[in-house]
């Protein structure tokens, strides 16, 4: 399987021949394959393009790849032609025939699979200049698109492992730290940790068995960067890690990936596998005389395993539960040696740093925060996708530039950034440059990037009540505080929703909070209130809403809210009639409907069904609108 | 030890370092609430309550799991804190019921039973039968709640019955995790687990099965760590708080655990193991922690001395039976008469038994039932006086452990062993079928069936080779030989040996059941040459509570007290001149001989044996219980249980340990040594005057070597005692000329039967028979046969079965073993269960005096299945 003789020497050369083979291609075609675009079923579209080029015989003129996610997952499946750079989305295998006859061969561009900016409605030829990333910094990321995850030779054709043979032939081990600590790199994966400091810890702790670690068990819902750099460019993570490694002095690793992820945990495999082939793993690298050797443990699909010390426990074969610090893992970690463990993402900026140096990455970014950071923009937004940008970039940018706004003309309401812990940010601090400190000020957190963006259709106390019973779920049950203080404050939050909230159970909530935050053993139950105080600090109104006058102003909560008809509208068409589970309205044809309240379980049919044009059923946010709906129609009547 | 300055609350103090905040405040006196910790369990840091304020360390970190460090700075109860730690503690009474702790009646409850029951549901203050024996109680007195804001989210989980000794009632867990921690870290068990996750999360075993199905042995552990009443001990319940606690030691197997006894009236009403306990350390096994009651409060106890007349028992006086037996005995030779004495009496009553034997009676027929698995200890090899300190497992780097049914017969062994491996240690099993010691890592080297001996054999040869040493019979021998017979590859072997020579202390613990093997006492110098030639210590683990005590004492038809020879003329007369009396010279018969001669006319057995097949005259049964065999007897004495007496056990270690008495005799039963006493009185004149215990071990102490340095006052304070019986030879090589044959293959009975040990009776008395929590965990009524051989002999699991030898057949029911070798066949083996008599070839070994017990040639058919 090993090759031996690759030393570093060879490496270069082989290098300069995988890239002068390429050479005879004049086209590049790239299909992206990451998990959103498959579930489009990109892998058809690959698969048709691949016939048509053997048939075609274009093989020797055509270069085909399936790539990694492009990041704009919205748009899949992503086609993308280079060197134009023409950027082709939501294409179908019927496509392809047109895209090889047209674009390929006639060199003439197919209007109706380019992208249309919703804002200008003008369509968009190259991919960057597409809004979506033409603002974005895709330092880490942007390799994605370019290469083949499953093929070494696509990461050495752009550079790949220059980094490590540059720390193995020209750096010491502390040169290599110092370089990471002078970039000012911060830990990806939330809490926002110096990483070079992290590893000089870990180095300078007593022993000689180290470990090192890859976290990726990425259990936000709604992120999924990790995943997607894993799929689609796992050589960087690795180049990252065996340069950690060196830097640290550990000799063993571990990649820490979900179950829950398949392709990730196939393309890691495979790059560890082809890594070790290669001789950037195991005995003697590269000929440099250090050893180095990682192994893949898949979760099994605990949210809290993404702690850093559950998921030791996870590694060593144990339940997933985190445990106090200190001791640190950077000294008693995994099987009690010094461990250092980051997240996929910091491993990716490794090998950036090294070779473009400390200095030009700590240019990007804020004073605190450094480089770029990934998120994953989801909710209620244009272009859902993972988005890379400096750190500093405002959430304006994001949301409304590269994200390209709210759909449906809707009013923007709150993001919510850093997964099911972090808070919700109101309009207000759309202008908030992002980094570490200015998220955690304004009650969220940076977290693993998840960027949930949330409409006027949105009631802020249930999602602060999803998110809570999320991490009620996912508590793993060790501690006092997390365990029972989080159910409590479901217990509340679900009473509040039902509007059967008591004017002293803010307070509570605010108590239950504090003691959540400052009893909880692991980062999972000190952050699970966020969600409910951040809802408290800017949305206060909603949850007062809901106590004192028992409605829902986003019209959310089934439970409060109201379903009416409108004499004066309806046609009494009998759909909605017809169509309610309950028999709760009654009326006969051409004359008008009335739901009787009583019998009616909110279920929305009517609401649905109602014709576009009538538009009779309508959502009330409470009982209290209903009645002055009634008391105007009778005085109306009256009248 | 290093110590380190840190300043708790103002106060500067010097602690040891590697302590805990939390263990370095209660060395200064400071009071730190906890719930979750427990001083013998790894730290957890679940419950929240011990938390500090540490300068330099953000949040609150848990005294209970942070270690101390130069010169920090705590603060343990800033009010900050202690309003956390109130809020927490509310946290928790939102899922306990709680009204026991916080309701407004709770003083005039107490007096008055005001509030015997209350209308919420989670009121429960009568129904924990652990009221104020609660740890929780304690704390919410000390953190002081008086009213709770929250609402009850009471679990309403099922109470959980169905398994033995102890049910579990989950709503009064406060998951603090003791019981797994002591399940998986300390037992090496791995039965508990948490289940769920979130609010959901509960204790319990993976996929949710009974205990018994998980696997669990029933140690108690879990029981003993609970700081609620979630876990309750059955037999314990609703019986309150004891009146008086008093210490004991085990009286099963060989290790000698101590017990802490709670007492109320004059009765035992439970036990738990005692964490100061020397062999011990706080753990104990199922038949230590759950028998005691049962046993000594036994409906089968006999409570006055029965003579049989016309036919029938009847109650008389002490006097009336200590005549009669006395003038009955006196009407025969020494010679006719027969001793046969369990192995879990006390020291001081061996002695005044065998006193009795040789010098009132004049006859050497006596034995102990622990000729079985013990009569391999010999004088030449002075192996009797090995002692050593169970916890030196604890410190060993390589143990070789000979013996798959340690993990059951000594279960409190798999705790030195876990922590033995947690250190580091190699631990490396050898033997035919798989050991029950939990989830604790080993390294497997399966024998063939009694392969041990040929294993043995390969190792000496190996390491002699590697040494020089000049063994030269070995050269006869050669490695395929061994490979044949034991099974296992020289390239194994090789792998032990750079084991044993890698990794210093290197132990080699035996059980006995390996002697067995090759039936012969060139097996312990096999055993002896092994240990000298690789310097790992030899271990040897002993059975019954106090086997090693009845040999030392002189329960032996040809050793006496302190292991002198019948024969050693020149010591026998140091005996006579103390007893002022003539002892018989020639030995007597062993236990089966005494079973079967003729000459045998009166049998006096102190404790149960199996049926007798053979016509006696007269019949003396001296046991606490009424058995089989008292059926058969002439008279009946009533002998108490040893938690009615006081004296001394010599256990495994060597290491002589005192026993309390825990509560007066019941009904008239007395003391062993006072029973036999009373007719010495009666038979010769001088020598039995005994008034107690006591005054027995003064005796001893002059009699016996290596007891001379015993001081009774020293002993009940727990100082540790060895008994020193030989002066340290060097150790010396044994020649052995004969090496352990084939065994060989025979057609009509092509199965080789194993028998395993069964240790679970006091005094004969059965547990598997008498206590249905121990039947159901213990059954001995299944033999272990692999699925292919069964396949073959179209046997199902559970099916009937019928096992002959050339000597007789017995039934049992199938339970299939993947693990063992084919041909092989394991049964548990009870002295006291039929099956002894019915398959055993009697002709016994000239050196052990006992029949050929393991590797019994058998063959196996289908029985009538109903």
């Amino acid at each position: 399987m090993r090759n031996e003789n690759i030393t570093l020497e060879k490496l270069e050369i082989k290098r300069k021949s995988i890239i002068e083979k390429r050479k005879i291609y004049n086209r590049l075609i790239t299909v992206c394959g990451g998990t959103g675009c498959q579930a489009y079923n990109c892998r058809e579209v690959f698969k048709k393009f691949k016939e048509l080029i053997f048939q075609k015989d274009l093989k020797n003129k055509i270069e085909l790849k399936i790539t990694g996610c492009h990041g704009f997952c919205e748009r899949g499946p992503i086609v993308v032609v280079q060197p134009e750079g023409i950027f082709y989305q939501r294409v179908t295998p019927e496509d392809v025939e047109e895209i090889i006859n047209e674009t390929i061969i006639d060199k003439k561009i197919i209007s109706r699979l380019l992208y249309i900016d919703p804002i200008t409605n003008c369509k968009i030829e190259k991919e960057k200049e597409v809004p979506f990333y033409k603002k974005q910094k895709r330092l880490i990321f942007g390799n994605n698109g370019l290469i083949d995850p499953t093929n070494i030779e696509d990461y050495l054709a752009i550079g790949g492992y220059k980094a490590l043979t540059k720390v193995l032939t020209e750096m010491k081990p502390a040169e290599v730290i110092d370089e990471i600590k002078y970039s000012g790199l911060r830990g990806r994966g939330g809490a926002g940790f110096l990483t070079g400091r992290k590893w000089e810890i870990c180095r300078k702790a007593p022993g000689i068995e180290k470990y090192i670690i890859c976290n990726c068990d990425e259990g936000d819902p709604g992120a999924y960067m990790d995943r997607s750099l894993l799929e689609g460019n796992p050589h960087s993570v690795l180049e990252g890690m065996i340069i950690g490694a060196y830097a640290i002095g550990a000799h063993q690793g571990y990649i820490y990936v979900r179950k829950e992820y398949p392709l990730a945990v196939k393309n890691i495999s495979q790059a560890v596998s082809q890594a070790l082939k290669w001789n950037f793993l195991c005995k003697d690298i590269l000929g440099s005389g250090f050893t180095f050797n990682i192994d893949i443990v898949q979760g099994a699909g605990a949210f809290v395993s993404g702690e850093e010390t559950a998921l030791i426990a996870s590694i060593e074969g144990r339940r997933a539960f985190p445990t106090p610090r200190p001791p640190y893992p950077a000294e008693k970690g995994l099987w009690k040696k010094p461990t250092n463990i980051n997240n996929v993402e910091t491993w990716a900026n490794v090998p950036l740093i090294i070779l473009k140096g400390a200095k030009w990455y700590s240019q990007i970014g804020t004073k605190t925060s450094k480089g770029t950071k990934i998120f994953s923009l989801v909710g209620k937004i244009n272009n859902t996708g993972l988005v890379e940008v400096p750190m500093g970039t405002t959430l304006r940018e994001i949301i409304f530039e590269i994200g390209g706004g709210i759909p449906n003309g809707k009013k923007f309401k709150a993001v919510q950034t850093g997964g099911p812990s972090g808070g919700c940010i109101p309009e207000s601090l759309l202008d908030l440059p992002i980094d570490f400190e200015s998220l955690s000020e304004a009650g969220s957190m940076m977290g693993s990037g998840g960027m949930i963006v949330m409409d006027e259709d949105t009631c802020m106390v249930d999602v602060a009540r999803y998110f809570l019973t999320f991490t009620q779920h996912e508590s793993c049950g060790k501690c006092v505080p997390c365990r029972i203080g989080t159910r409590q404050m479901v217990e509340i939050l679900n009473r509040i929703i039902k509007g059967e909230g008591e004017p002293e159970d803010i307070k509570q909530l605010e108590e239950l909070a504090q003691i959540v935050k400052k009893g909880s053993l692991c980062g999972l139950g000190q952050t699970a209130p966020n969600p409910v105080l951040t809802t408290l600090r800017y949305f206060q109104n909603e949850y007062e809403a809901h106590i004192y006058e028992r409605k829902c102003p986003a019209k959310v909560c089934t439970d409060l809210i109201v379903y009416y008809i409108l004499p004066e509208k309806c046609v009494g068409c009998l759909l909605c009639l017809k169509n309610c589970p309950t028999e709760a309205i009654s009326g006969e044809r051409k004359k008008v409907h009335v739901i009787n309240q009583e019998k009616c379980i909110k279920c929305g049919m009517c609401y649905e069904v109602c014709p576009p044009k009538v538009k009779a059923v309508i959502k009330l946010s409470g009982k209290k609108e209903l009645e002055n709906i009634q008391k105007k129609q009778k005085t109306e009547g009256d009248k | 030890m290093e110590k380190i300055k840190i300043i708790i609350d103002g106060q500067e103090i010097a602690v040891r370092k590697g302590l805990t905040v939390l263990e370095a405040a209660r060395e200064a006196n400071i009071y730190i609430p906890t719930l979750c910790y427990h001083p013998s369990l790894p730290p957890f840091g679940g419950c929240r309550l011990c938390i500090v304020e540490i300068e330099d360390i953000k949040g609150y970190p848990t005294s209970c799991t942070t270690p101390i460090e130069d010169g920090m700075r705590i603060r343990t109860s800033t009010p900050e804190i202690q309003d956390i730690r109130q809020q927490v503690l509310e946290l928790i009474l939102t899922e306990h019921p709680n009204a026991c702790l916080v309701c407004q009646h709770k003083e005039n409850c107490d007096e008055y039973k005001s509030t015997i029951r209350k209308v919420d549901q989670i009121t429960g203050c009568e129904f924990c039968p652990n009221n104020n024996q609660c740890e929780l109680q304690e704390v919410v007195k000390y953190i002081g709640i008086e009213k709770i804001n929250l609402p009850s989210l009471y679990r309403n989980l099922p109470i959980e019955r169905l398994d033995p000794f102890f049910e579990r009632d989950y709503n009064l867990c406060i998951l603090c995790g003791r019981c797994i921690r002591a399940c998986q870290e300390i037992r090496g068990a791995g039965t508990l687990t948490f289940i769920h996750r979130g609010p959901k999360t509960v204790i319990g075993t993976a996929f949710n099965r009974t205990h018994i199905e998980a696997g669990c042995q029933f140690c108690g552990a879990c029981v003993d760590v609970c700081p609620t009443g979630a876990l309750f001990e059955k037999g314990r319940k609703w019986e309150g708080i004891s009146e008086e606690v008093i210490t004991t030691i085990c009286p099963y197997c060989g290790i000698g655990c101590q017990l802490v006894v709670e007492v109320k009236g004059n009765r035992i009403i439970g036990a738990y193991p005692d964490i100061k306990g020397k062999t011990n350390q706080g753990q104990v096994c199922v038949r230590g922690r759950f028998t005691f009651k049962n046993i000594v409060h036994n409906a089968d106890r006999i409570y006055n001395p029965l003579i049989r007349k016309n036919g029938d028992f009847e109650e008389v006086s002490w006097e009336e039976a200590v005549n009669y037996v006395s003038e009955k005995l006196k009407k025969y030779k020494g010679e006719e008469i027969g001793f046969i004495i369990s192995p879990q009496l006390f020291n001081e009553d061996y002695y005044v038994i065998q006193k009795f034997v040789r010098l009132a009676l004049n006859s050497n027929n006596i034995d102990n039932l622990a000729r079985l698995t013990s009569a391999y200890i010999s004088n030449e090899l002075k192996d009797f006086s090995i002692t050593y300190k169970l916890q030196e497992i604890e410190q060993a780097k390589c143990i070789l452990l000979f013996g798959s049914d340690i993990g059951y017969s000594h279960p409190v062994i798999n705790v030195k062993f876990k922590k033995a491996v947690d250190n580091g240690a190699k631990l490396i099993f050898i033997g035919s079928r798989k050991p029950e010691i939990g989830l604790i890592p080993f390294k497997r080297i399966q024998t063939k069936p009694g392969g041990e001996v040929h294993l043995i054999v390969g190792l000496i040869k190996t390491i002699a080779e590697r040494k020089n040493s000049n063994l030269e019979n070995l050269n006869k021998i050669n490695f395929d030989k061994i490979e044949k017979l034991s099974g296992i590859s020289y390239e194994k072997i090789v792998e032990i040996v750079n084991l044993i020579e890698n990794f210093s202390p290197c132990l080699i613990i035996y059980d006995l059941e390996l002697l067995q093997a090759w039936n012969d006492p060139n097996m312990i110098k096999l055993l002896n040459n092994l240990s000298i030639l690789s310097g790992a210590k030899l271990i040897p683990l002993w059975h019954e509570s106090n086997s090693r005590g009845a040999w030392t004492l002189g329960i032996s038809p040809e050793i006496l007290p302190g292991y002198i020879k019948i024969s050693d003329l020149d010591n026998i007369k140091n005996f006579e001149k103390i007893w002022k009396n003539s002892i018989p010279k020639s030995p007597g018969l062993s236990l089966i001989e005494i079973l079967e001669k003729k000459i045998i006319k009166a049998l006096y057995i102190i404790g149960d044996i199996p049926k007798i097949e053979k016509n006696l005259e007269f019949l003396i049964v001296q046991n606490p219980f009424f058995t089989s065999v008292c059926k058969k007897a002439d008279v009946i004495l009533p002998a108490c249980t040893w938690a009615e007496a006081e004296g001394t056990f010599l256990n495994t270690e060597g290491r002589i340990q005192f026993l309390n008495r825990i509560i007066e005799p019941l009904g008239n039963s007395k003391p062993d040594w006072w029973i036999i006493s009373q007719i010495g009185q009666k038979i010769k004149n001088n020598g039995f005057q005994y008034s107690s215990s006591k005054e027995i071990l003064e005796e001893i102490k002059k009699v016996v070597p290596g007891f001379q340095d015993i001081s009774l006052s020293q002993l009940k304070k727990g100082e540790p005692f060895f008994i020193k019986l030989c002066s340290n030879e060097s150790k010396k090589l044994f020649r052995i000329d004969e090496f352990p044959p084939m065994e060989e293959e025979d057609r009509d009975f092509p199965f080789f039967l194993i028998f395993r040990n069964d240790l679970d009776n006091y005094r004969g008395f059965s547990l598997v028979k008498n206590d249905k929590g121990i039947r159901l965990i213990r059954s001995h009524d299944f033999i272990e046969l692999n699925p292919e051989d069964c396949k073959k002999l179209n046997i199902a699991e559970k099916d009937k079965v019928k096992i002959i030898s050339n000597y007789g057949e017995i039934e049992a029911r199938v339970k299939f073993n993947e693990d063992i070798h084919q041909r092989t066949a394991y049964l548990r083996f009870s002295f006291f269960s039929d099956s002894f008599s019915k398959i055993f070839d009697l002709p016994l070994n000239s050196k052990t005096k006992i029949p050929k017990i393991q590797l019994l040639p058998v063959k196996i058919i289908r029985g009538e299945n109903v």
